[in-house]
């Protein structure tokens, strides 16, 4: 079993993606490669830009391949490199039984003449991969690289100032918009909710205020999710939270909860070179997954992350993915009750929730009872607002429960606290049938959602 | 920090402002009092600014001091799914079992309850989250009844593990639990279970009542006439005719009974038929079909072959009806008169007779693969262990032309005896084999029949002639990652009782 550079030299759909794959050759960005010669499959999970490892799996005879990114190339670089790497040093890869998602693949792929679309695809541009293993930029002197640093640096600053100052008048324009909602009446907006939040999240893009217009365009699904008597009051407390975020900005720009939560998330690389960033070691188990499909077309992919240390003060960890809509989505709860054990770099917050996967191995699934406090969700929830007033919404381990139902079909968390109300429209029969010692919801103030329980005697089950 | 009567007061404030801002509201209202607290807040602010961070700190608070549901009394709660006294599934095994229903899912021609089976017959179960029954499946392990009660949500669901059948508990019991539980009772205690029937079944709709009066198939004896004459009466026609058809199985029914064909329309019938001698040195008879002149004489025909007695055919052709079995020629009549005959014969003959047709069915060359559900309306008559002979006696048969999806019919669970060695040579294997060969073209089987056959295979055969079908595939060039041989997979790795 193996493959030729000249090959994936065919393969690769351009240049730039052979380029690409080159700068992922490093095993450190691959805490996993795996080989089984009986199928002629090797596979990868490669750290990628998103938050989750991507995972990469290629036959190496008929070259068909599957990658769980994004990228609209075919193959992607994160195939194109695990190839790479098969052919430099197959001996990295490990000799084993394929795992569940590589296992999944082969069984649902059809033979298809890849290499052939591939290799046809490859005669249109010229490609060389003796190009992408050289460096292509010529070395700078020491006082060269000086001057580009701080031109550059240069640069960063007048960007920052300008951004700033469109956000500013963005988020007066914001507020004054809101004003306009409490005088003209909240009834009003309620009528014509779609359009108006469309308008003013499209000001608030223009604005650079990518995060706050998302937040705002996610105001009518919210709402209308929302039995009618809840609606206006669903309605007051979305604007009353933008009103705190947007006056947090306006105090300190600088503010990374504020920032992020206005203009835009900071990319893993910056991540990882911040000095203070938070990071954690530990087991983490996969308690609950959230994918929606956003009105921008951008599915947002969830994975909430428990620490599995019973003394751990980093309790949760939210993964945090998007794609288009056009890469298929993907089925929700297919990972809830995988463990890994990880180290997890959070982006800087009061409350650090967001994090990604820095380095992983697989780990065997634990028998323990998920950790939890003792603390009811909503009294929970209230002190974390006192932290962040704008937080949308927060997960919790509720304990000893089971999940009950009103008349109309509304089902509810129903555990020693109280009954909490749950946003899911559809609960298993299952999970309305069983005991449930441990269950992940996610709160948001007013309702619940549930992602995931340990059920009593049926194990972990994803909702 | 608020005190309790301060917190109130701020709701009451926030519940009034939201109320104004629903119609809208320029300024705060004169008669809205503030709390102390905010007021501090707000100082020196502009008005517009001023509403705005009144929205602020109402929203917050409301956010604050929202606590869960308050009326749950009225919630409900489902009933805890039972336990199963068998065990579930090795985790190990569940994404393996999870991929062969998706397969199955595709192939659609095979029942969940075959998969069902076969984790039976190694004493595990399906994990609930993979699996639940869906309250439409009819016939499935007996392992699952506790699971279809619970989702039936039969009123009496707390029925205890071992409670006997009786004209009491006749309603806790799940339809398909009954069922199986009257034929348990017919195999023990005929007379009992009859008795049961006649007090219990009354009350039940048409359509439940005919399965029950079914089940006295099991153990049919000349003790059941008079109920079986009484049910002849029944305001059902389909039970009337069941309780006919059995009476005719015991050689009882009287001719005032049977069927509404007079001597005359038999005699009318079995002149559409030659009845002729065939072989040069072992004359066999031959019933052969005269050609009828139009397409609706050949529908009537049909149609008296679906009721006539068959006892009364073969009188009046001259014949007794293990001759009339045997002279019936399968390949001269169509299709629709062979199965209107084999159904009218599986419904009426007795035990003796249908052993006979099932050896005549067997031996016949011209009965392939396209006439299985001629054998499997036979087939339906034997007892569990009966099927399996069959089923083995067909592939230890090395010109038999049914497949291994046609075998699969005919049994209720996987056959507990089959040798690689005797499988090999079958006709089936064979036919499989080259099969496979022709389609296969290095990648992953997609022949839709080779799949449904290896598919067939995993659920028919033991673990042991599992294993060795996959040794045997493997040596073809077939990847074991195949999604075809999911269910010889699952064979192979299920435990194995010992």
């Amino acid at each position: 079993m193996e493959i030729s550079l000249e090959t994936i030299q065919n393969l690769a759909p351009d240049q730039a993606s052979l380029h690409a794959a080159k700068k992922l050759l490093k095993p450190a960005k691959w805490p996993l490669l795996g080989q089984d010669p009986g199928v002629n499959t090797i596979w990868g999970q490669c750290q990628g830009s998103g938050s989750n490892p991507y995972l990469t799996m290629a036959d190496v005879v008929d070259h068909g391949y599957k990658c769980t990114c994004p990228s609209r190339k075919f193959p992607c670089k994160h195939v194109l490199a695990l190839w790479w790497q098969f052919a430099d040093r197959p001996d990295d890869f490990t000799v084993s039984d394929p795992p569940e998602w590589v296992h999944d693949w082969l069984g649902r792929r059809r033979k298809k003449s890849t290499s052939t679309e591939a290799e046809t695809a490859g005669k249109v541009e010229k490609k060389n991969i003796l190009l992408a293993t050289g460096d292509d930029t010529p070395a700078l002197s020491a006082a060269e690289q000086a001057n580009k640093e701080a031109a550059k640096a240069q640069r960063a600053k007048q960007i920052k100032a300008a951004t700033e100052a469109s956000i500013r008048d963005g988020l007066v324009e914001f507020q004054q918009w809101v004003d306009d909602q409490l005088r003209t009446g909240i009834g009003g907006l309620m009528k014509e909710i779609s359009s108006r939040c469309r308008q003013i999240a499209a000001r608030m893009v223009d604005a650079k205020a990518a995060n706050l217009a998302s937040r705002l365009d996610e105001i009518p699904a919210k709402v209308l999710a929302l039995p009618s008597h809840e609606q206006a009051r669903k309605v007051c407390q979305e604007l009353s939270q933008l009103v705190w975020l947007s006056e947090a900005w306006l105090v300190d720009p600088d503010d990374p909860d504020a920032r992020r939560s206005v203009a835009a998330t900071e990319s893993r690389a910056v991540l990882l070179e911040t000095p203070e960033t938070l990071s954690v070691m530990g087991v983490w188990e996969t308690v609950g997954e959230q994918i929606v499909t956003r009105r921008d077309g951008l599915i947002s992919h969830a994975s909430w992350l428990l620490n599995l240390d019973e003394s751990a003060e980093q309790r949760f960890a939210l993964l945090q993915d998007f794609y288009p809509a056009s890469v298929g989505r993907r089925q929700g709860g297919e990972r809830v009750g995988s463990v890994i054990s990880a180290e997890l770099i959070f982006y800087p917050s009061r409350l650090p929730l967001r994090a990604t996967i820095h380095t992983q191995k697989a780990c065997a699934p634990q028998v323990c009872d998920w950790p939890h406090e003792e603390v009811a969700p909503d009294t929970g929830f209230a002190r974390k607002l006192c932290t962040i007033p704008w937080l949308e919404s927060h997960p919790f381990i509720v304990s000893e429960g089971r999940i009950a139902a009103d008349k109309k079909g509304r089902f509810y968390w129903r555990d020693s606290y109280g009954a909490w109300p749950l946003m899911n429209e559809h609960v298993s029969p299952l999970l309305q049938g069983c005991e449930i010692r441990r269950a992940c919801i996610v709160w948001d103030g007013n309702n619940a959602e549930l992602l995931g329980v340990q059920a009593k005697p049926w194990g972990s089950i994803a909702c | 920090m608020l005190n309790q009567d301060e917190l109130q007061q701020a709701l009451a404030v926030t519940e009034q402002l939201q109320r104004q801002w629903m119609i809208g509201a320029g300024e705060v209202a004169a008669t809205v009092t503030l709390p102390e607290s905010w007021s501090a807040l707000l100082q020196g602010t502009s008005p517009e600014h001023a509403r705005l961070l009144t929205l602020a700190l109402t929203g917050q608070l409301q956010l604050m001091m929202t606590s869960g549901c308050s009326g749950q009394q009225s919630l409900h709660e489902k009933p805890l799914l039972p336990m199963l006294a068998v065990p579930t599934l090795p985790e190990s095994l569940r994404p393996l079992f999870r991929r062969s229903l998706e397969g199955l899912s595709k192939q659609r021609s095979i029942d969940v309850a075959c998969v069902l089976r076969l984790l039976s017959q190694r004493r595990v179960t399906a994990h609930p989250a993979d699996w639940l029954p869906t309250n439409k499946e009819k016939s499935l392990p007996r392992e699952y009844w506790p699971w279809c009660r619970w989702v039936a949500d039969v009123a009496a669901m707390n029925t205890e593990a071992g409670e006997t059948l009786s004209e009491d508990t006749w309603d806790q019991f799940y339809p398909a639990e009954r069922l199986a539980l009257l034929q348990d009772m017919r195999a023990l205690e005929p007379d009992s279970a009859r008795e049961l029937i006649m007090q219990c079944a009354g009350r039940e709709p048409a359509d439940k009542r005919l399965s029950i009066v079914g089940t006295l198939a099991v153990n049919l004896a000349p003790a059941d006439v008079d109920y079986l004459q009484s049910l002849l009466q029944d305001r059902s026609k389909k039970i009337a005719t069941l309780a006919s058809q059995m009476l005719s199985r015991l050689g009882t029914l009287l001719e005032q009974d049977s069927a509404e064909m007079s001597e005359e329309e038999v005699q009318e019938h079995a002149e559409t038929y030659t009845l002729e001698k065939k072989g040069i040195l072992k004359k066999r008879l031959r019933l052969r079909p005269k050609k009828m002149r139009s397409g609706k004489q050949n529908a009537i025909r049909t149609e008296r072959l679906g009721g006539i007695s068959l006892s009364a055919f073969a009188r009046v052709l001259g014949l007794k009806v293990t001759q009339l079995l045997d002279a019936w020629d399968f390949e001269d009549n169509r299709p629709s008169d062979n199965l209107a005959f084999l159904t009218n014969a599986a419904s009426t003959l007795s035990d003796d007779h249908i052993e006979h047709l099932l050896a005549r069915l067997l031996s016949d060359a011209s009965i392939t693969h396209n006439d299985i559900s001629l054998l499997e309306q036979v087939v339906a008559r034997l007892s569990p262990e009966a099927r399996q002979t069959c089923v083995q006696q067909i592939l230890r048969g090395k010109d038999a032309t049914l497949s291994f999806y046609d075998c699969l019919l005919l049994v209720e669970s996987p056959l507990d005896d089959l040798l690689f060695t005797d499988l090999k040579n079958s006709g089936a294997w064979k036919a499989l084999c080259n099969r496979i060969g022709e389609e296969f073209d290095g990648g992953y089987l997609e022949n839709l029949h080779c799949c449904a056959e290896l598919t067939s295979l995993g659920l028919l055969v033991p673990q042991a002639t599992a294993a060795a079908v996959l040794d045997a595939v493997e040596s073809m060039g077939l990847s074991l990652a195949d999604p075809a041989l999911d269910l010889l997979q699952l064979n192979n790795q299920l435990p194995i009782l010992t």
